[in-house]
């Protein structure tokens, strides 16, 4: 946290050095969160760079009272959510037409990989509230704590919005395929 | 169904061993009682474990790089479009400034103006019918005028010479000016031209 100060305050005064370090720093876990709301390279990496550039021009108005990183992760959900929005219309598929294939010669791998497709479709079934919150919990591995912040809204309402959300998951996929049970 | 909301919480970090050791043999203990969280746990390592390809190091190392000339273009255009802004807010009101300066011009004439032209029809509309009428009719000749009107004029002409006889000998009586002509400080160039017209006509008649 002091470092990312550090490095804040350097940017500002315009040392280039301090400039790259915060962007080497936190390019990799934006980049993954944006991948896992787009699902494709181009997109996620479009969004990192205006994620980035955002935070940067708008660094001297940065308020510190959260960190730098829920303040890139804020960022990137608001810029990303558009994207979602619209790919989720356009490609929305729905969830009972998805066929797993029971051919008792399917692969193990194959089964995960239709699981996963299901789980995508999924996810993108639930309200942005409730996937946003889920992706940052289970996937990002964000504590409750920050996920509130980052979504801005009260810890309760965190935690209602993880529940509510893996529910719903549960309740698709335990329809829709055997997760396994380990 | 299970309701264990603390467990249920706590499962995101069980994946990525992030719990002390009580915790995780807490976690352990439950899971090996509940099917549906084994179920919930299982979906949860789905989802982490959904993999994110690495776009290559080529493409990390030249992230800041274009993040830099990014920035640096962004504020570039937005100095250039402040400037823009700026210019266009002096370009754009040229005729509008000069529509506005004109009406300031007209305003501020008509406030130089209109107590001007108060100060000087005050004391007309202030005055007896004639001299309503005078003014309305200044340049009808003295020949035109009959009998009554004459008598009018005659009348208010004394009057006003006897009322400027009185203040005349209240200057004189009380010695506080010696200049007689400021007793008329009051009467405006209109009036004097007046009451001198009517003298003359009233001397040519006799």
């Amino acid at each position: 946290m002091d470092e990312d100060l550090d490095l804040i305050n350097r940017t500002i005064a315009g040392e280039r050095e301090a400039f790259n370090g915060l962007v080497i720093k936190y390019q990799k876990q934006i980049y993954s969160l944006l991948y896992r709301m787009v699902s494709n390279h181009e997109d996620a990496s479009d969004l990192l760079q205006k994620t980035l550039v955002r935070a940067f021009t708008g660094l001297a108005t940065f308020e510190r009272r959260s960190s730098f990183k829920t303040w890139l992760y804020q960022i990137a959900i608001n810029l990303a959510k558009n994207v979602y929005r619209d790919r989720s219309k356009a490609e929305h598929v729905p969830i009972d037409d998805v066929v797993i294939r029971r051919d008792p010669r399917t692969l193990d791998d194959l089964i995960r990989k239709e699981s996963r497709l299901l789980l995508r479709q999924a996810l993108t079934g639930l309200p942005e509230k409730q996937r946003m919150t889920v992706m940052l919990r289970v996937q990002e591995s964000r504590k409750f704590e920050e996920i509130a912040e980052i979504m801005q809204c009260s810890l309760g309402t965190a935690k209602a919005n993880y529940h509510h959300g893996v529910q719903k998951l549960k309740t698709i996929m335990g329809k829709k395929s055997d997760v396994g049970t380990g | 169904m299970c309701n264990d909301k603390t467990i249920k919480e706590l499962l995101p970090a069980y994946l990525d061993q992030a719990h002390d050791q009580a915790e995780n043999l807490m976690i352990k203990s439950h899971l090996a009682s509940c099917d549906e969280c084994r179920t919930e746990l299982s979906l949860l390592r789905l989802m982490a474990e959904e993999p994110v390809p690495d776009p290559g190091e080529a493409f990390w190392a030249a992230m800041p790089d274009r993040v830099y000339q990014a920035v640096q273009k962004r504020q570039t255009n937005k100095k250039t479009f402040d400037l823009a802004w700026f210019l266009d807010r002096m370009a754009l009101p040229r005729w509008i400034w000069a529509a506005s300066t004109v009406g300031i011009v007209l305003i501020v004439s008509w406030l130089i103006v209109t107590p001007l032209q108060k100060r000087t029809e005050m004391p007309q509309s202030q005055g007896n019918e004639f001299a309503d009428e005078a003014v309305a009719t200044w340049s009808v000749s003295v020949a035109d005028l009959d009998h009554d009107e004459l008598s009018t004029i005659d009348s208010w002409a004394g009057s006003e010479l006897a009322s400027m006889a009185q203040e005349a000998e209240l200057v004189l009586a009380n010695g506080r000016d010696a200049d007689i002509y400021e007793a008329f400080e009051d009467l405006n160039a209109g009036e004097i031209e007046r009451i001198s017209k009517m003298l003359e006509q009233i001397r040519r008649e006799g």
